[in-house]
């Protein structure tokens, strides 16, 4: 038995009887009705309750698996790259909604380019540019898509 | 019965024959073929890409396209598998295993030659088995009542998320979270809000595409940003010459050819054993049928030719019992559902007949698809292995704007842009813990077909759970998903005993002389 697996397992099956708890609560918040007659809390109730059977299993399962079960998305989270994704999104939306398409696409690229280790600020900045230009002669131009390009 | 088929096949080539149509096919077939070669870039995600264009299209171009896509990056993953070694897409991991040991010995180009007559040949026998099983898989399919659809989507969903990559049980746990993430919004009867956590924009139930490219695609760069390898595309040079097999090469792979066909033909119809599985099967049982296995593996061109033969059959394979029965084997043909759905189209076995502009026009596209893809990939080889060097550092970026810009323009909404970025960081956790979240989509597309069968079923039948026994087809659909999670079971246990007994892990021994690559999956 492999301890690394274990633990994960049972964060894995925690999270899914943890979902399942929370659709069963919601479920508990609608009309229930009968298997004849169901009712809007019904089904979600049922798939609450399988979530949280099928957690409480995988939980088991990190007990007594062995090591043919291979971890293989094991390599160390990348903080750098994730952050940078995530934050490049969060500028799109930002940006898109106070400064327009323009101000979001340049900047959102060049936060999302910030996130690889090789990228050279020369690369990211004509990625950036390349990617608004798409944004405003594809999207804004031919596609006639409803967003502004700069908001003032 | 066969005059009627090829007069349906002729109407269809007429439809796909449509200036436009031809030129969505085109556009599909081109972007999955560049694509296929994208080191980093997965079938689902440049589906997914390109699904917030078809909103504005017609039905036929939008399937015609996004179907291209599919069979198209087929074409273009067994490139990256035979000049750089690198499994970019599963069905082609085990095209590795004797396509680069060709390009070594110089006769990469051969191996692409091979490739790309096997693709077809496979391609094109499974459109053929499309065009004949599909009408007779309806006429069953047309009696079928609500239990034995619910029976039937049961089945479905058990093996598209026991027999895909992963553990099982992780499968199917994907599933039921991807049933109960497909019904968020207004319950059908009563109208009230379920499970939207007091989010107004989440009354019309979770936008697909946000769920797909959350999945498919933030999630995927969250893994894979810094973590794929530059590529040394160097000696990978390919002449179109150079790209012809000998007649003798020819005769040695024609049997192997043919062989995979029938393998991805008949795995095509067992729901849930998609491409990759097929490949496996048809690399596995060609070694064991030749004479001198050490040739296995060392650069032999049956190794190449059934696996790929198998592959191509089976993705067109899979198409059966998406479009006549409107049940996804995986998760790309959910995707398609998914968006048939959103073009308004009801999927089920009255699909074939209500719009056969669809089916008969998908089918004939199929073909024009796969000649453009030879046209297009022997000439241009040479442009294709270019695109292979293409650093990862400019890829996840740009498709990341074509994320953000493809999930707005969808209904011109910034929510729905954060909504695929929560999607997508749940999606990195799930794959963190050792979920593939590829069934959550299958589940997501039936989760509210299902409840609807299953509430009429029980309403006509007065809450009588026997009535799913009591027809016999919906007993046969049972059973043969009681036999699946067995036979599931007994593997699993068998494995454990054996792994007790020799206290080491055994993988299965094709996979294990697989290199393994950080590349998307499928």
């Amino acid at each position: 038995m492999n301890g690394v697996i274990a633990r994960r397992e049972l964060m894995a099956g925690g999270l899914l009887a943890a979902i399942g708890i929370g659709v069963v609560v919601e479920a508990r918040r609608h009309a229930i009705g009968t298997l004849s007659e169901m009712q809007a809390g019904y089904f979600p109730l049922i798939l609450g309750i399988l979530l949280i059977g099928l957690g409480a299993l995988t939980v088991l399962s990190g007990f007594t698996s062995d090591a043919a079960e291979t971890v293989e998305d094991s390599h160390p989270i990348d903080l750098r790259g994730c952050a940078a994704i995530i934050a490049s999104v969060l500028a799109f939306v930002l940006l898109g909604e106070y400064a327009g398409l323009l101000p979001a696409t340049f900047l959102s690229a060049l936060i999302a380019a910030a996130g690889d280790r090789k990228m050279t600020v020369k690369g990211a900045l004509v990625l950036a540019a390349t990617l608004s230009a798409v944004a405003a002669l594809l999207f804004s131009y031919a596609l006639n898509m409803p967003f502004p390009l700069v908001r003032w | 019965m066969l005059a009627t088929a090829l007069n349906d096949l002729w109407h269809g080539f007429g439809v796909a024959f449509q200036p436009h149509n031809l030129m969505w096919c085109f556009v599909g077939v081109l972007f999955g073929n560049i694509v296929g070669v994208l080191p980093g870039m997965g079938v689902l995600a440049a589906i997914s890409v390109l699904l917030p264009l078809t909103f504005a299209m017609k039905p036929v171009g939008a399937i015609l396209m996004l179907a291209g896509i599919y069979y198209g990056a087929q074409y273009g993953g067994a490139i990256c598998s035979i000049l750089l070694n690198l499994p970019c897409h599963p069905p082609h991991a085990v095209t590795c295993l004797d396509g680069y040991p060709l390009t070594k010995q110089g006769k990469g180009a051969t191996a692409l030659g091979i490739t790309m007559l096997s693709s077809f040949v496979g391609a094109s026998f499974g459109i053929v088995e499309m065009i004949f099983f599909a009408p007779v898989l309806v006429g069953f399919a047309l009696h079928f009542g609500p239990e034995d659809i619910c029976s039937l989507m049961l089945l479905g969903l058990l093996a598209g998320s026991t027999l895909a990559k992963g553990s099982p049980l992780k499968g199917v746990s994907m599933t039921v979270l991807g049933l109960i993430l497909g019904i968020v919004g207004s319950d059908p009867n009563s109208g009230e809000q379920r499970l939207t956590m007091g989010i107004p924009q989440l009354a019309d139930g979770i936008e697909i595409v946000a769920l797909a490219l959350g999945l498919f695609g933030i999630a995927e760069f969250l893994k894979s940003v810094n973590n794929v390898p530059t590529l040394d595309v160097r000696g990978t040079n390919v002449r179109l010459r150079d790209m012809r097999p000998s007649g003798a090469e020819l005769k040695r792979a024609a049997p192997a050819m043919l062989r995979g066909t029938l393998i991805g033909s008949l795995c095509a119809l067992i729901p849930g054993t998609g491409p990759t599985i097929a490949s496996f099967v048809a690399y596995a049982s060609e070694k064991n049928l030749s004479r001198n296995k050490e040739m296995f593996g060392r650069g032999e061109i049956r190794g190449v030719a059934a696996p790929e033969a198998a592959t191509h059959a089976s993705v067109q394979g899979d198409f059966i019992p998406t479009f006549s029965l409107g049940i996804p084997g995986d998760s790309v043909m959910a995707l398609l559902l998914g968006a048939l759905i959103v073009q308004g189209i009801q999927p089920g076995p009255q699909l074939i007949t209500e719009h056969p502009d669809i089916f008969w026009g998908l089918i004939a596209s199929f073909w024009i698809g796969n000649i453009l893809l030879i046209l297009m990939n022997v000439p241009l080889i040479g442009i294709w292995v270019k695109l292979l060097a293409i650093p990862y550092r400019y890829l996840y970026p740009s498709a990341l704007f074509f994320i953000c810009i493809g999930v707005y323009g969808v209904s011109n909404d910034l929510f729905l842009v954060c909504e695929t970025l929560a999607i997508g960081i749940g999606g990195y956790v799930l794959l963190r813990l050792g979920f593939h979240p590829a069934p959550i989509l299958l589940g997501f597309v039936l989760g509210p077909r299902f409840e609807e069968n299953f509430r009429r079923a029980m309403l006509l039948s007065r809450g009588d759970l026997n009535v799913f026994i009591e027809s016999p087809i919906s007993a046969t659909f049972l059973g043969i998903a009681v036999l699946l999670v067995t036979a599931q079971v007994i593997v699993h246990l068998r494995r454990r005993l054996r792994a007790g007994r020799t206290s080491g892990a055994e993988a299965p021994p094709v996979l294990a002389d697989c290199p393994t690559a950080p590349a998307t999956r499928v």
